[in-house]
């Protein structure tokens, strides 16, 4: 099976370099737009290349403490992880700069939105190709080598075992989770940087440019425009793709562990009810799975790529994904029913047989579908929500924000009940396992889904380009035409981010209450968290305000660098008059430095808080805290998650909406009102929401990580021990 | 040598400038240039050449010679007040549109239009030398003749105006109208019915609405008149615009 698997992530890799290729061949236009594309290409490098390498340094310092601390293999795996993390974020941040100036180009040559479209989507399949396929090889490479040839995963090793420190845990779980935590680092990084770099930009350039100066978006003589098509490429791309490929590792990983407990603690039992036979399937299965649906997504890519395209970009991108959905559907459920047959499933609560786990993760990708259709009908102007916040503005920017608030606020609703009905129906069908497959169902076609929400930043930077390089006016029309439909495609894309985060989340939480079982733990072990009792109801509280402080501290973070810009742009208009008139150049390369400095500066903190409150709650504390606060942490930054992604996508598109010429167009009062809710949801749809997804997951996985070093070692045990 | 240029101003204030700069630069400059510039939106005609004695030209011909450094001169400013009427309409050259970041559009002059559409009532904006926002019965050509007429008590010497689109307030889709939307419509109601129920020939609606005035808003074009003469400069269309003056009306946000 392994050989199935590494036979999908070396097809999903090998796809992804010969699009690579094929996209980088294409002739990529005018020496003024190759000067243009050079310079986003060269920004984009240089803070990739910083931001890795603050990464590098703080990753080696966590791989060092996991080796020694925890286990050697956890300490590897960790490097693994980030690795295959940071390429597949590097890769795809690099074709994005690549395909911008060539999508531009092809409109230029072809005047043809399906044309144009194939090549945006060949640059955008790149990243998804990479995130599917490096996610996958990393962690066969675990089983591999640690699960098979050091021969973890032997019936005797799936036992909590104790290490120097006297620390327990089962080693293949620990060394998968540690694979989860280097994707996590790389993951938390990229979107709080990156989300940080891309608003600082934007906002610093459309709040002088637009707004002082009125000079149109994505206009040449904006000295941050270059620096904000870079935001694009670092923040939409290379962030999402670290985003959704921390998840997917994060909800397989979570699975494993929850089986690997559950047989531990079921032998342990006495039972010995749960067979091995079966749980080495269950262990495999869900890696078996994403092959499956990456394989799937290769024949929509493919499919896509080689037909005659219409020019409705929406119906040929939602045709290619639906086509990878059902490829996996059905794929899925003929291996599962094929793998699985034969075995007993009682003692894991499958309670519809064979299909059990399939029909649980079922429910998960339609719960995704389901959520992403919501996000679009609360944040697309065309339904109700999003026209009502562009009538409000013509009553004024309060009640536009007031709108947008009420409108984000409202979208949280539905998409927690279909996350709640989808826990309640996997949980019902498949036991636990089963609310970890339903994170994967959803995230079982995500190469075509990251394809797609990659497509959107590629197709948004080829407009800049054509703009900056005053191409024709049909060719801005092209790339507009395709971004607007990246634009709806983004929402979706947010959606399942969230909702697979929190399905992670929740699959990684028990999989924490299970890894505090100790070497022999028998019935007396209950995975249950009691929340009358008063230190998990204090971590609850702590984690419910957690993200409160950590959506804070960002938006204080791009605040604080979009200022920076704002003063450097209206230096430049002051001490450059040349600007203005289009007879001198501004200065882009010292907007690109201070977006990248604000964000390398600014991503620690609230980095680190993410990394570092599990452990300290925990060493102070206790694993009963930490239990609490990830419960606490994992329902209100869902629910925050969801809020700032749709009241930012709706204020955004009350905007375009006023902008297509209602309530007055381009110019009005309600316009000028729109600006503002559009730069307030600016960093909450594009900082904030995509990192709280991080947040919920990254103190998952370290708290599951550390939970058996502070189950041992806490302060408060220690002064209750002196008491004793 | 580069030559002289005379341009005047018609919005937001009148002025007669002689200047080294062709017109897109001039528009440039006085919208963009010394340190961050006004950002203003503003409109100006070059005049074809000098004439009569009530300026004083040879002022102007000694003073616009290129800085020591060979930078061409700017602007010498030659009257502030009273311009347009003195100003013959036979010596108006183009009329430049120049938007608050400095791009400019040039209009050639056209015939004037005879025939204007039917309508209950028009919005006009008069640009120079008064800037008041006036709903009137009179068509586009009526009213030029109207507000420049013996009969009229209040008449001026000469005029600038547009005509306007406006959108009534149950209007959703309404195209980049700007300002003009939502703006104090039942006082704008009011002044319509002073005009198709009560029978007045203008009403102003807003003494002045030169801070408000954009481009996105004229509906068929500029008219400059005096007794018994006139001159036209139609407006591109929407789809002119976008197919051959692209960053001009993004900058105008038209587009």
């Amino acid at each position: 099976m392994l050989g199935f698997v590494t036979l999908a992530a070396a097809a999903a890799l090998a796809l992804a370099g010969i699009n690579f290729y094929a996209v980088k061949r294409m002739p990529a236009g005018t020496p003024l737009m190759q000067e243009i594309a050079g310079a986003i290409r060269e920004g984009s490098d240089a803070f990739i290349s910083h931001e890795y390498w603050v990464i590098a340094r703080i990753a080696a310092l966590l791989a060092v403490f996991l080796a020694v601390c925890v286990s050697w293999s956890a300490g590897v795996a960790f490097v693994v992880g980030a690795l295959m993390s940071g390429a597949a974020g590097w890769i795809g941040m690099k074709i994005a700069t690549i395909a911008n100036v060539r999508v531009a180009n092809k409109a230029r040559e072809t005047g043809s939105i399906g044309q144009t479209l194939k090549v945006a989507y060949r640059g955008g399949s790149v990243m998804g190709l990479c995130v599917g396929g490096f996610a996958l090889l990393g962690l066969t490479l675990m089983y591999a080598i640690f699960g098979k040839l050091l021969g973890q995963l032997n019936p005797e090793n799936l036992a909590i075992q104790a290490n120097w420190l006297g620390i327990t845990y089962i080693p293949f779980t620990m060394t998968v989770s540690g694979y989860a935590l280097g994707c996590s680092i790389i993951a938390m990084f990229d979107r709080v940087g990156g989300g940080i770099f891309t608003k600082a930009a934007d906002m610093g350039a459309d709040l002088v440019g637009k707004t002082e100066a009125h000079i149109p978006e994505d206009d040449a003589r904006n000295p941050a425009t270059i620096a904000d098509n870079v935001g694009d490429n670092v923040g939409d791309v290379a962030g999402l793709g670290a985003d959704l490929l921390e998840s997917y590792i994060g909800s397989m990983i979570a699975s494993v562990v929850l089986v690997a407990y559950m047989y531990y603690t079921n032998l342990h039992a006495g039972e010995a009810s749960i067979q091995y036979t079966l749980v080495s399937r269950l262990i495999v299965y869900p890696l078996v799975f994403a092959g499956i649906g990456i394989l799937a997504c290769i024949v929509g890519i493919l499919f896509l790529l080689s037909k005659k395209i219409s020019d409705n970009p929406h119906r040929e991108l939602n045709f290619s994904t639906q086509l990878s959905a059902v490829l996996t559907m059905i794929g899925t459920g003929v291996f599962t029913w094929w793998f699985l047959r034969g075995e007993d499933f009682g003692p894991m609560g499958f309670k519809l047989g064979v299909l059990s786990p399939w029909v649980a993760a079922m429910a998960g990708n339609i719960a995704g579908i389901v959520i992403g259709q919501l996000a679009e009908v609360y944040t697309s102007f065309d339904y109700r929500r999003t026209k009502l916040i562009s009538e409000a503005s013509r009553e004024g920017t309060a009640l536009n924000i007031t709108q947008g608030m009420a409108t984000g606020m409202e979208s949280v609703f539905f998409p927690i009940l279909v996350l709640a009905l989808t826990i309640i129906l996997a949980n019902a069908v498949a036991g636990l396992y089963g609310v970890s497959m339903a994170a994967i169902g959803m995230l079982s076609y995500v190469v075509a889904t990251v394809s797609v929400d990659t497509y959107g930043p590629i197709a948004d930077n080829a407009g800049g380009i054509s703009e900056m390089s005053k191409l024709d006016p049909s060719v801005r029309e092209i790339t507009d035409h395709l971004d607007a439909v990246g634009n709806t495609t983004a929402a979706i894309g947010k959606g399942f981010a969230i909702g697979s985060a929190a399905l992670a989340a929740l699959s990684l939480f028990c999989s924490f209450l299970y890894a505090q079982a100790n070497p022999g733990d028998t019935r007396g072990f209950e995975l249950n968290l009691n929340f009358i009792d008063t230190l998990t109801l204090s971590g609850g509280l702590t984690g419910a305000a957690l993200p409160f402080l950590f959506s804070g501290i960002l938006i204080e973070s791009v605040s604080k660098a979009a200022r920076k810009m704002v003063q450097e742009v209206r230096r430049q208009f002051e001490e450059i008059p040349g600007i203005l008139t289009g007879e001198t150049r501004p200065d882009y390369a010292v907007c690109i430095k201070i977006s990248s400095a604000g964000a390398l500066a600014e991503m620690k903190l609230p980095a680190m808080l993410a990394v570092t409150t599990p452990l300290v709650g925990g060493f102070l504390l206790g694993p009963r805290f930490v239990g609490g606060l990830l419960i606490g942490t994992t329902l209100t930054a869902v629910v925050l998650a969801l809020f700032a992604a749709n009241s930012g996508g709706a204020w955004d598109n009350a905007k375009k909406y006023i902008e297509k010429g209602n309530y007055g167009g381009k110019g009005s009062d309600a316009h000028s009102a729109s600006v503002v809710g559009d730069t307030v949801g600016d960093p909450l749809k594009d900082t904030v929401g995509p990192s709280l997804d991080i947040l919920i997951k990254i103190i998952a996985v370290i708290s599951l990580i550390a939970v058996p070093l502070f189950s041992k070692y806490n302060l408060l045990r220690w002064i209750t021990s002196l008491f004793n | 040598m580069a030559g002289i240029y005379y341009y005047m101003t018609v919005f937001p204030n009148e002025l007669l400038i002689a200047s080294m700069l062709k017109p897109d630069q001039f528009g440039s400059y006085l919208a963009t240039s010394i340190k961050t510039g006004s950002h203003e939106q503003l409109m100006f005609v070059e005049l074809t050449g000098e004439f009569g004695n009530d300026f004083d030209w040879a002022y102007a011909r000694k003073h616009t010679v290129p800085h020591e450094n060979g930078k061409l001169k700017n602007s010498i400013y030659l009257a502030a007040y009273r311009v347009l009427e003195r100003i013959p309409l036979d010596k108006m050259g183009r009329l430049y549109m120049t938007t608050p970041d400095g791009r400019t559009l040039g209009l050639e002059q056209s015939p004037f239009p005879d025939a204007a559409e039917e309508a209950p009532y028009y919005v006009y904006q008069d640009l120079c030398p008064v800037h008041p926002l006036v709903i009137s019965s009179l068509p586009l050509k009526d009213f030029g003749d109207y507000m420049v007429s013996d009969t009229f008590k209040l008449s001026l010497p000469a005029l600038c105006y547009c005509d306007l689109s406006v959108a009534t307030q149950d209007s959703v889709h309404t195209g980049n109208i700007g300002p003009l939307y939502d703006h104090k419509f039942g006082h704008l109601k009011r002044c319509i019915e002073a005009v198709t129920i009560r029978g007045k020939k203008t009403k102003i609606m807003e003494r002045t609405f030169a801070g408000r005035f954009t481009y996105q808003s004229v509906k068929s074009g500029f008219a400059f008149i005096k007794r018994g003469k006139k001159i036209w400069y139609a407006m591109p269309s929407r789809e002119v615009l976008s197919a051959s003056h692209y960053d001009w009306a993004r900058s105008a946000m038209i587009i």
